[in-house]
């Protein structure tokens, strides 16, 4: 019984991140129709950046942060300068936008080998830990959700009420016509992935808080938050956030059940299952909420 | 040889064909036309197969068309044309058309050991259509190559060596020069006379008075109205239905 | 030094096969099919597995592990049906994450992360050279083959496929067969290029099926050109040659790995950018 229970708080614990991830990739791909699979590789300079300025360098939290969320927005907006704008200049194919989203992924990935070495790292945090009989939670754990709510809140609230929250609709529904009607649609991109890359950097830093961070798990991230999208409804920042917990939720059932082994395949399998049976998503939106 | 029958198609809230019923007559000219957001090319889609009607049958030759693949109905003799060109971009106008001309190229082992280049037989059937159309253009060029004049003749050129009973032609003229227009009344009227059933959109109405036997009006998503186009275009509901644009 | 060569050129044939197969899926059909590397994993391991814990014989396995990835391909290729481009694309990521999660876990038929050692090569073909003369043949093999399939009136239409899907259909092609034949033909290959390269080196692992070998074929494959075989072929010299000379610069060897990585992607991204067609291939990507 209270297993189930843990298996439930753990599931928050991680859908909490995934849900920063997948509600930035919503972000980016409402705007710009495209798989930014490199995603990923924001969240890795998020963490590692964060993990060399605080833990190597021996600065202040803050600064970590800081420098963090400096750092993997830089890299997002690059991605999107260098590659992605040039690539829409061009008319490019889908099939292009796959394969350099992929290269990105993996230019990132070694980048970040190269740069930060690839030992595994940790932050050593310990933190209070809650006891409910067999429940286990710890405060980081907690400030870890809090954070995440906190910021998708103020997510919704932007894209609701906001100017920009509009014209950001606007340019996911049609971006032809939004162009016409004077949106400055590049712009609205660029703050998507802006926005995105904030979120996926603050992502990074929570998970190197709570869990221990590797070069692989860039990969793995952009794909569960892919997931939670296409799960909840692409386009739906609400659906991604459920969608999210659902992976959490799958994850920790798969671990219980399989073993650690397989955690990171039941993404996939779940991917696979709505793909096919339901492809719009359980909240079957197209439209950007 | 096509009959609808009570079709609607919506697409997330938007009725775009509703409660549409016509019959197409063998060896005619049929023009579908009415204002922008009609229904015309939902109705090509569903016709076609890119797309299925929610309620509702069609009939081709008596055959329920309903949930075939767009394959399959193509086989049934169904040819189409698109409203905006579209072509294999990487190939050229040779191969596109000899894509169109062949039956069995999708099956692996039967072309496996073919030819590539077609065979003379293939390849005269295929000058013989450009000649027929007027499409002057060296056969090696890469499709892209074309003029916009010069893809729509290619589309009809297509849609000819696409073997086939039927064809659909969505706005064959659309933004082409008077002359090309001429051209196309004449290729339609002698069409018609080699024996070929033709559906179209238009939103030219003198061509559409100069080629159709029949025009049907479609507005919001029905059939409007149904006639010869002299009486078509002296209907009142139809004057109203396009209100603004000139008859 | 000479037997550096004869190293290098067997794996220059093994990645030929492998590129090849990849070109005919995403070059010209249009499928783009991460998983690729995952097929060329499952070749190597059915292989291995064979020789090494039942004692087959090198014919049986490799035929047997052919004909095992070509039926997965087939199977690859119908969640195409419903599922289109990117998404398509994320699902055959997919199965490239789910085969690496195998070969580690699957530890009784695998041995996990330590992988497999003592693969034996083929009787009479044990010495270096006679092997790469036997993998030559079969890139020629290999060659040959695909140049017949995309240079037939059936080619022609996997490429219409690639171009307009929905049109190629509308001109009366069962587009769901070709495309399922294309990833057959793909995986086929792909399962005997693995086979090749677990005989050759004698060991693997999962890591050996991982970013190595994607790298390199995605880059060969955009490099030497979409929808050209031979580009195919072109493109791995090329890589090979850059990452070889690699050697001369001589970097600290955890450097070199992500150097390589880092040196290819940036290569492949500019000739995305600037000369999407590669080096001789026929399908833009624009």
């Amino acid at each position: 019984m209270w297993i189930i229970a843990q298996i439930f708080i753990n599931a928050i614990i991680a859908g909490s991140v995934y849900a920063l991830v997948a509600s930035g990739l919503t972000f980016i791909y409402a705007t710009s129709r495209i798989f930014h699979l490199a995603h990923g590789v924001v969240i890795l300079f998020g963490a590692y950046i964060f993990h060399f300025v605080w833990v190597e360098q021996g600065l202040s939290p803050a600064l970590g942060v800081l420098f963090s969320i400096l750092g993997s927005v830089a890299i997002g907006l690059l991605m999107n300068e260098l590659v992605y704008e040039q690539q829409r200049k061009r008319h490019a194919k889908r099939l292009a936008y796959l394969i350099s989203t992929i290269a990105l992924l993996m230019l990132g990935t070694s980048s970040i080998i190269l740069i930060f070495n690839t030992s595994l790292k940790s932050f050593n945090i310990q933190t209070t830990v809650y006891r409910f009989d067999q429940l286990n939670i710890t405060l980081m754990q907690i400030i870890l959700i809090v954070i995440s709510c906190f910021l998708l809140l103020i997510l919704s609230a932007v894209v609701k009420y906001t100017k920009f929250g509009k014209a950001m609709r606007a340019t996911s529904d049609n971006d032809e016509v939004a162009s016409i009607m004077g949106i400055n649609t590049r712009q609205i991109r660029r703050l998507s992935f802006g926005i995105g890359s904030l979120l996926a950097a603050v992502a990074g830093i929570l998970i190197g808080l709570e869990f221990n961070i590797d070069p692989n798990m860039g990969v793995y991230l952009a794909i569960k938050g892919f997931t939670a999208m296409v799960i909840g409804g692409v386009g739906s920042i609400g659906g991604a956030i459920f969608g999210a917990f659902l992976v959490g939720f799958f994850e920790q059932i798969a671990v219980w059940y399989f073993g650690a082994g397989w955690k990171n395949s039941i993404a996939f399998v779940l991917l696979f299952f709505f793909l096919l049976l339901r492809p719009r998503g359980i909240f079957g939106l197209k439209r950007f909420r | 040889m096509l009959k609808l029958q009570n079709i609607s198609k919506s697409f997330g809230g938007v009725q775009a064909v509703k409660n549409c019923s016509f019959e197409i007559e063998k060896n005619s000219i049929t023009a579908l036309v009415g204002p922008n957001g009609a229904g015309k090319t939902t109705v090509f889609n569903l016709v076609s197969g890119f797309s299925n009607p929610d309620k509702g049958d069609i009939f081709f030759e008596n055959k329920k068309l309903n949930h075939l693949p767009i394959w399959k109905r193509s086989r049934l003799g169904i040819s189409r044309t698109f409203q905006l060109s579209r072509m294999f971009r990487n190939l050229s106008i040779e191969d596109n058309l000899l894509i169109a001309l062949r039956e069995d190229d999708d099956k692996f082992l039967k072309m496996f050991l073919r030819d590539v280049e077609g065979d003379k037989q293939e390849k005269n059937r295929i000058y013989e259509i450009m000649d027929f159309v007027g499409l002057k253009k060296d056969p090696k060029t890469i499709v892209t190559d074309l003029s916009y004049g010069q893809q729509k003749l290619f589309d009809l050129s297509r849609a000819l060596l696409n073997s086939h009973e039927f064809l659909m032609l969505d706005e064959p003229v659309a933004g082409v020069n008077p002359i090309l227009r001429d051209t196309f009344k004449k290729l339609l009227k002698e069409l018609k006379a080699k024996g070929e059933t033709i559906l179209l959109i238009e939103h030219d109405m003198d061509f559409v008075r100069h080629v159709a036997d029949t025009v049907i009006v479609m507005d919001q998503g029905s059939v409007l109205a149904e006639g010869d186009p002299e009486y078509i275009f002296s209907d009142k509901k139809v004057l109203e239905a396009y209100l603004g644009t000139t008859v | 030094m000479f037997a550096f060569l004869i190293y290098i050129l067997t794996l220059i044939c093994i990645y030929s096969i492998i590129v090849m197969s990849l070109n005919l899926a995403m070059g010209y059909t249009g499928l783009v099919n991460f998983g690729h590397i995952g097929l060329l994993g499952v070749g190597a391991y059915t292989s291995a597995i064979l020789t090494t814990k039942f004692d087959v014989s090198f014919i049986f396995a490799i035929t047997f592990a052919a004909i095992l990835c070509a039926l997965i391909g087939a199977l690859l290729s119908i969640p195409s049906r419903k599922i289109k481009d990117d998404y398509f694309a994320l699902l055959t990521l997919g199965f490239l994450f789910v085969s690496g999660a195998v070969f580690i876990n699957w530890t009784d038929m695998t041995r996990g992360t330590l992988g497999i050692r003592g693969i034996v090569r083929p009787e009479g073909f044990a010495e270096p050279i006679s092997f790469f003369v036997l993998t030559f043949i079969m890139s020629l093999v290999t060659f040959f083959i695909l140049e017949k399939v995309t240079n037939s009136p059936f080619g022609r239409v996997l490429e219409a496929i690639r171009d307009d899907e929905q049109v190629a259909e509308s001109l009366g092609k069962n587009i769901d067969r070709a495309k399922m034949v294309a990833m057959t033909l793909s995986g086929f290959f792909v399962g005997i290029a693995g086979v090749f390269m677990a005989h050759f080196i004698r060991f693997i692992n999962p890591a050996s099926f991982w970013l190595d070998p994607l790298v390199i074929s995605l880059a060969a494959v955009v490099i030497g050109g979409l929808a050209s075989l031979r580009g195919s072929i072109l493109g791995v010299i090329l890589v090979f040659t850059i990452s070889e000379s690699l050697r001369f610069l001589s970097l600290p060897s955890t450097m070199i790995g992500p150097m390589r990585v880092i040196l290819f992607m940036i290569v492949l991204l500019v000739v995305i950018l600037f000369r999407p067609k590669g080096i001789i291939g026929r399908a833009d990507l624009d």
